[in-house]
């Protein structure tokens, strides 16, 4: 370990010497070789820019080094390959107005990045924790969660994997206490201790109190612990991500938990590998679900999961869990009257998957029917959702 | 035989071999001898409260307690309030060891705080009936060491629109009832509030409530004595005549000031040896 920040620090040293001398001379150029890049071969692309006009020579390096934390700043540069964000490059000059400070000379964090990442208590230049934004990275890898809620339930639903044909689907849903449940993506051992210590604290707020610990502080508690891991040297992050639902004085809740520490309240979230195309159905369709029945909300869900499955994929009896706390609903049995947090999986979640809309007939955004028929009034197929029925534009004729 | 006097009356303590001249016998040392220490966990209460008692009625709760701490048969401190609030809706009343009781009340204050620091508003703040549980739960735990918490409390308040009374001590006996009396209430008070409270909490007017806990204090002064046989004296308890009221209501919680008792004595001086008599 001391070896690796030993290695590091000659290679500090080693960057501003070059950096000073770029100055100097305009241009410096290490090829790393080999296509491969390591910690051992940085490389430098500098410029120094004399005007304005050469600026927007290099604007696709100013905008790469903005100064933001976000790597979705990374999404916006390309969203505008012709502009240029001139606020970046403000950004970087110091209180005189002066020319950029020497650190603007380093093409981006990416190159120094693993400069930065080895030790969970280096910010980086950037002031960025690589080592937390890579436990991020092991959320994303595990397959997708969504979870959703209204005014009387919040909901769950999960994606699972298997090995393999002859193995089971790996669980993603654990119930914390009566009012409390939990979905996970990511580490699964990780996951099985925060669980574990997260029915701690709802067994102890019960034994205590002699009351249902509430949500919020359920959530913070973990956040808590887990904040403790980015912040102590030695430990690492760890590498789950939640999404919580459950139910208090104050109604139905949906939180996220990520290994940063930060825990938030959402109307509906998705992690987990390709879970962005399930916040885009999400996006769209979040503001209905505030009055929505159960099995409507359900509906909701397992469109926004579908959205995250591969080409030739589909969900099945076998590969969803569904997880619920809030009234019983129409199809559910025995359930408490306190409205429990209880897991659908197999046979009883038949009858959602049914009541999905089929692929591709749920399409807020369809483009006018360019191929109109020539005789009006010919309907569209007869499965396709209201919403297309809305949005298609018949051509006069 | 035993040749060592210094170890007559204590336990035998085989490490050391007390018929040999070497090593020389020695008194066993405290930190060592697990007698010692038990003694050490066993209390007594010092200075004590006397009765406390409370009340279910129409707006809430009330409760009652004087304002003497004993010290022994001395009516030492006249002036401690033995009512305290707990969060915007909880009130306690403590009778037994006044110390303990003033540990509780820096416990309790600091549990109060913590929850502050959460911040999440009144939805999630301690009522009554948390309150109560963890007293129950530190007051029981306290006993099984063998270390207790010398009171008997009383915890009222309301919570949700609904009324809650009940009783904790040091052994972590815990229950609940419309009208809940300490100490020598418990004997004396208890059939009077009964007789009024019981079956009767939703309809029992404040005014009503008030005359109640006023006779019923009245009584306690009179009988739960000033003077006592010195041979019982470790069970003594004593009144004075300034008692405080505690109400719990949906306003939240409110403690008046020092109530004087009206008492005749008068009666005293027709009795052959009381009063003022010359003969």
């Amino acid at each position: 370990m001391s070896g690796a920040g030993a290695r590091d620090q000659l290679w500090g040293l080693c960057v501003r010497n070059i950096i000073s001398q770029g100055l100097l001379w305009g241009s410096v150029g290490l090829s790393p070789g080999f296509g491969t890049r390591s910690c051992s071969q940085p490389v430098i692309r500098y410029r120094y820019p004399g005007s304005i006009a050469e600026l927007l020579g290099v604007s696709s390096m100013v905008n790469a080094y903005s100064g933001r934390a976000s790597s979705s700043n990374r999404l916006e540069n390309s969203e505008h390959p012709d502009g240029v964000d001139l606020d970046a490059y403000y950004a970087t000059l110091d209180d005189s107005g002066g020319h950029p400070a020497a650190s603007f000379a380093l093409e981006t964090a990416e190159d120094f990045r693993n400069t930065y990442d080895s030790d969970n208590v280096v910010f980086s230049p950037q002031g960025r924790l690589h080592q937390v934004e890579y436990a991020s990275e092991a959320v994303k890898q595990g397959s997708a969660v969504v979870g959703l809620r209204s005014k009387t339930h919040s909901i769950l639903l999960a994606l699972k994997r298997s090995l393999g044909e002859l193995a089971s689907y790996q669980q993603k849903m654990y119930r914390i206490d009566d009012h409390v449940g939990i979905a996970i993506a990511g580490l699964t051992s990780d996951a099985r201790v925060l669980s574990n210590f997260m029915r701690q604290q709802a067994m102890s707020s019960r034994m205590v109190f002699n009351r249902p610990i509430p949500v919020n502080r359920l959530v913070s508690s973990i956040a808590d612990k887990a904040q403790v891991n980015t912040q102590e040297y030695g430990r690492r992050p760890y590498g789950v991500g939640f999404l919580v639902i459950g139910q208090d004085k104050t109604g139905p809740h949906l939180y996220e938990f990520s290994p940063s520490g930060n825990s938030y309240e959402y109307y509906a979230m998705s992690i987990g590998a390709r879970s962005q195309s399930a916040k885009t159905y999400l996006e769209r369709h979040f503001e209905t679900f505030v009055d929505c029945s159960l099995e409507d909300l359900i509906r909701h869900g397992l469109h926004a999961l579908r959205e995250t499955l591969q080409q030739d994929k589909e969900l099945t009896i076998q590969n969803t869990s569904i997880g619920i706390v809030g009234p019983a609903g129409a199809h559910e049995k025995e359930v408490p009257s306190e409205g429990s947090f209880r897991i659908l999986e197999g046979d009883s979640i038949t009858v959602y998957l049914q009541s999905m809309v089929p692929k591709g007939t749920v399409d807020p955004d369809p483009e006018p029917a360019s191929a109109a028929p020539a005789e009006g009034g010919e309907a569209p197929p007869p499965a396709a959702g209201t919403t297309a029925d809305e949005d298609v534009q018949m051509a006069d004729q | 035989m035993d040749h060592f006097p210094s170890a007559w009356g204590r336990p035998r303590n085989d490490q050391n071999d007390m018929y040999n001249t070497y090593p020389i016998h020695q008194r066993p040392s405290s930190h060592t001898n697990t007698f010692t220490e038990g003694v050490q966990r066993t209390q007594q209460p010092i200075v004590t409260g006397t009765s406390v008692l409370a009340i279910q009625y129409k707006d809430g709760i009330m409760m009652a307690a004087d304002n003497l701490a004993s010290y022994g048969s001395l009516a030492r401190f006249k002036d401690i309030q033995r009512l305290h609030p707990v969060g915007p809706s909880t009130v306690i009343g403590a009778s037994g060891d006044m110390s303990d009781f003033q540990h509780l009340q820096h416990t309790l204050d600091a549990l109060i705080t913590d929850e502050f620091t959460q911040s999440d508003g009144e939805a999630n703040a301690l009522g009554p009936a948390e309150v109560h549980e963890y007293l129950s739960r530190v007051l029981y735990s306290r006993r099984s060491k063998m270390d207790p918490i010398w009171n008997a409390l009383l915890v009222g308040g309301l919570q949700d629109g609904k009324r809650f009374l009940a009783y904790v001590d040091l052994l972590g006996t815990t229950y609940s009832a419309p009208s809940i009396a300490t100490g020598y209430g418990a004997h004396i008070a208890i059939p009077l509030l009964r007789d009024v409270v019981d079956g009767h909490q939703d309809t029992l007017t404040e005014e009503d409530a008030r005359q109640l806990l006023h006779d019923c204090m009245r009584v306690l002064y009179y009988r739960d004595a000033r003077s006592l046989d010195k041979s019982n004296s470790f069970t003594a308890s004593y009144s004075i005549s300034l008692y405080q009221l505690a109400t719990v209501t949906a306003t939240g919680v409110s403690i008046s000031d020092q109530i004087k008792l009206d008492t005749t004595w008068a009666f005293a001086e027709g009795l052959r040896g009381y009063g003022a008599q010359t003969q």
